[in-house]
């Protein structure tokens, strides 16, 4: 009976079929898989204007302000001194701070001595460094993380944010572009 | 010294206590709410059961917005507003996901049909 099914034609060729199509889809799923980075999360700020806040200035007396951020394109930095790769890419960002980039630090679950100790021994290319001391700005950008990056746009949008280590390449590929289109 | 150990455990496991206590408004919502939630640094844990350092924050945010009488679809607004939808375990029910819910169904749908025509046909050439 079994020999009699399996010699209809249109059953085989089916047969044949279906196990490589389930094949070519899962193949898909796994190469897509390699090329996943589950912790690059779609930012929902990004698009949004730059939340209020007012923190108070690391390195000295008054506050820093959301609306003071406003009029040229500018980098918000969140860092820590806890923060073993914030240190990788303090060298990238000094560099960056030279060419007239207006970086602005934000120092995120910190204690003030160990922040101005860090700030000393690796070097500052902050223009200012505000103090998240609980976080809650960091909360209220949907930060996960040090370091992470925003771009503001003049207007005081936030254009892009960056997750992570940043280093020349990515600053050429992700931010410039994006600095540059909006100026032409 | 074992008397001093027991009297300072007893004193911690007190102090514990009363610090629970102080803290739950709703202990049973509170840990339901958190149970929805994804912390963000290890992704497949929920807010709960995570002690990553921003999990805690965002404990200690639920917990401040439960005792302003948020409501936990106010909560869960919030958050999704700064975090996005990745934050909730349940994805909501949008065009995006109709597969993701409804997949499921559909291939159980699809298996049944399948099978009902291969069994169905085996007969007829018996």
């Amino acid at each position: 009976m079994f020999e009699h099914f399996s010699s209809s034609s249109k059953i085989k060729q089916f047969g044949l079929l279906l196990p490589f199509l389930a094949f070519v889809t899962v193949l898909y799923f796994f190469i897509r898989g390699l090329s996943l980075h589950p912790h690059d999360l779609p930012s929902v700020t990004v698009g949004k204007k730059l939340p209020l806040f007012s923190l108070p200035i690391l390195d000295g007396q008054g506050t820093i302000r959301s609306s003071e951020i406003q009029g040229q394109y500018t980098l918000i930095n969140f860092w820590a001194s806890w923060c073993e790769a914030c240190v990788e890419e303090q060298f990238f960002l000094l560099n960056l701070a030279k060419t007239g980039m207006p970086i602005i630090g934000i120092n995120y679950k910190d204690s003030e001595r160990a922040a101005k100790n860090w700030l000393r021994t690796w070097g500052n290319p902050y223009r200012l460094v505000g103090a998240d001391k609980t976080g809650e700005l960091g909360i209220n950008l949907g930060v996960y993380g040090t370091p992470e990056t925003f771009l503001i746009s003049p207007q005081g949008d936030v254009v892009y944010r960056y997750p992570g280590i940043l280093n020349q390449a990515i600053w050429e590929r992700e931010f410039l572009p994006k600095i540059q289109n909006r100026e032409e | 010294m074992r008397y001093f150990l027991m009297i300072i455990i007893s004193l911690l496991a007190f102090n514990l206590q009363a610090n629970t206590a102080q803290i739950s408004v709703d202990s049973q919502r509170y840990e339901t709410l958190l149970k929805e939630l994804r912390c963000l640094v290890c992704q497949n844990q929920d807010l709960l059961d995570s002690h990553a350092p921003l999990a805690l924050d965002l404990q200690a945010l639920v917990l401040k917005q439960m005792q302003a009488g948020k409501t936990d679809i106010e909560i869960k607004d919030y958050l999704v507003q700064r975090y996005g939808e990745f934050i909730l375990f349940k994805p909501p029910v949008t065009p995006l996901t109709y597969l993701l819910w409804f997949g499921p169904g559909l291939l159980l749908a699809l298996s049944i049909v399948s099978l009902c025509i291969w069994s169905y046909r085996r007969k007829h050439y018996e």
